[in-house]
């Protein structure tokens, strides 16, 4: 190059300009670079590059509209211009046909190609100096009418760039598709062995379980039999730590009850047997069983229930929901008090509610109460031991049945439990 | 009453044995399927066969078995450590681990009784 060939660069982008810049300075080029349409016309005004390189949508002034400027006049007609597009509507190349464009080069751009479209522009500008045609070339898209006054050559030239833009963008996105199909691939591999990983652990924990129940059946037994005075009476002392001993095991057992409830549930194998239940008749049962329980800790359980519709449920599970909310609500409680168990028809629905006057639960962890393992800081008044499962386990077999879990409690004043089974139309007139 | 406790649990056939044998019943165990059946006809009331030995399938443990006691008045009833399971067909009743040993004598009483 005996004369440093000179490119102005229009572009709004600044990211974009200093790549351009970058790329055609460290190819020789002396480089201009101009924020939008109006300063590059300025630029212009001053000096005539070799070659000009638009960006499209730019503010003040876009692409075309520079373009259009430049090829209108006759000192710039003869400059090639360049216009940066992304290819995503047709009617690019009709506009930057009616403009008098040069030439295409697709956005995202490939540095080379870029490089051998200025030079091969910069070595043959007579094409560009070609009259316009005598007789506009018009052209039919999208149910519209256009006229193309740009030269054949020009035309074909700025064809045949659009074309190979299209085609190598047709090559990145066919690339982009196989290294996604890969991945998609990987990723299925990778479920796959995640799935079986999970259902290895569920197995194990499974089979722990089960192998727990042995000792658990001996440790339980002999305990109870001794308490019972079957080895002969036992002095209060050793009734003592024997009592100590059948605690540990029962709660040992709850864990191992629970584990295995909930990692049957989270492997997606939670198994309703839903049958057509009368939720009073379930609700009085088990407020029976529980009263004698709460007695102990001189704790009433009273209960004020509607006769409701009755309802699609696994009864052994909704009683086992019912059953834990009744057991922490005596296990929060203080001796006299009184735990209410309200069952109604509201809303469109049935809610059943456990409420007590116990300790509360701080507002800090209530939102976590329904995951697994989040034990409360509240202590059971007669010093019960939780598990920290039983509430995530309630929560999902209540969503096994479309029914939904709150709490509402206050430190100090007790909580309230609110289950709403969702109730069918049909069954809600019966009910009214 | 005479009952054979078959598991291969022994502390827990051990239990068995204790509280049953307080009431004067007869319990013999056996460790395994093996044992358990060349036991079984030796005139029991009552076999307490655990679903999960280490030498035999359940299904192949009852069915032995089962034939073994045609013509006997000797019923069987299972253990099991799974919750949830139901009773197979041929015994008269299914025990769920851990059971109450209190109550355990009482409720084998009502499986004799079963139809």
């Amino acid at each position: 190059m005996t004369e440093q060939t000179s490119v102005l660069i229009a572009e709004d982008g600044a990211v974009q300009a200093a790549l351009l810049r970058k790329l055609l300075e460290s190819a020789g080029y002396k480089v201009q670079v101009a924020r939008n349409g109006l300063e590059a016309l300025a630029l212009l005004d001053q000096s005539l590059p070799d070659v000009v390189i638009s960006d499209i949508d730019m503010p003040e002034m876009d692409g075309y509209q520079l373009c259009r400027a430049i090829k209108s006049e006759p000192r710039s007609q003869h400059i090639p211009v360049i216009l940066l597009t992304n290819l995503s509507d047709p009617h690019n190349v009709i506009q930057g046909l009616q403009a008098g464009a040069d030439n295409y080069v697709t956005k995202p751009f490939d540095g080379p190609k870029l490089l051998a479209r200025v030079e091969s522009l910069r070595l043959s500008p007579s094409l560009y100096k070609e009259p316009k045609q005598a007789n506009p070339l018009e052209v039919h898209l999208a149910g519209r009418k256009f006229s193309i006054e740009a030269g054949r050559e020009q035309i074909l030239n700025l064809l045949l760039s659009t074309f190979e833009g299209a085609v190598w963008q047709n090559q990145q996105l066919r690339k982009a598709n196989d290294e996604l199909q890969l991945m998609h691939r990987e990723m299925e591999d990778k479920n796959r062995a995640l799935a079986a990983a999970i259902e290895l652990q569920n197995r194990f924990l499974g089979m722990a379980a089960h192998d727990m129940r042995n000792p658990l059946t001996v440790t339980l037994g002999y305990s109870k039999i001794l308490l019972e005075g079957m080895g002969g009476q036992l002095a209060p002392p050793q009734q003592k730590f024997v009592a100590s001993i059948h605690r540990s095991a029962e709660n040992l057992l709850r864990l191992v009850n629970e584990l295995l409830d909930l990692s049957e549930i989270e492997s997606g194998n939670l198994q309703l047997h839903m049958a057509q239940t009368d939720l009073h008749q379930l609700v009085t049962q088990v407020v029976e069983l529980n009263s004698f329980l709460a007695e102990n800790k001189l704790i009433k359980i009273t209960s004020d229930l509607q006769s409701v519709p009755s309802l699609l449920l696994d009864a052994g599970k909704v009683e086992q929901v019912l059953n834990n909310l009744l057991t922490n609500a005596v296990k929060f409680s203080h001796p006299n008090t009184t735990v209410r168990v309200v069952l109604k028809v509201e809303n469109e629905g049935i809610t059943l509610s456990v409420i007590d006057q116990g300790l509360g639960i701080p507002k800090a962890e209530q939102a976590a109460l329904f995951d697994p393992f989040q034990k409360t800081s509240v202590r059971g008044t007669a010093g019960e031991k939780s598990t920290g499962l039983g509430l995530a386990i309630v929560k999902r077999i209540l969503e096994g049945h479309g029914a939904t879990i709150d709490v509402d409690s206050e430190p100090g004043r007790g909580s309230e439990f609110r289950i709403r089974f969702p109730l069918r139309q049909d069954s809600l007139k019966e009910a009214r | 009453m005479r009952i054979l406790a078959i598991d291969d649990a022994e502390e827990l056939t051990l239990l068995i044995q204790v509280v049953l044998e307080d009431r004067g019943w007869v319990v013999h165990t056996a460790a395994d399927a093996a044992e358990g059946l060349l036991l079984a006809r030796q005139g029991y009331d009552l076999i307490l066969l655990d679903k999960n030995l280490p030498d035999m399938s359940e299904e192949e443990a009852l069915k032995r078995l089962t034939g073994l006691l045609e013509g006997t008045s000797a019923r069987i009833v299972h253990m099991t450590g799974t919750k949830g399971s139901k009773p197979a067909l041929g015994t008269f009743g299914l025990l769920e681990k851990p059971f109450d040993p209190s109550t355990l004598g009482e409720r084998l009483l009502k499986f004799m009784e079963s139809q």
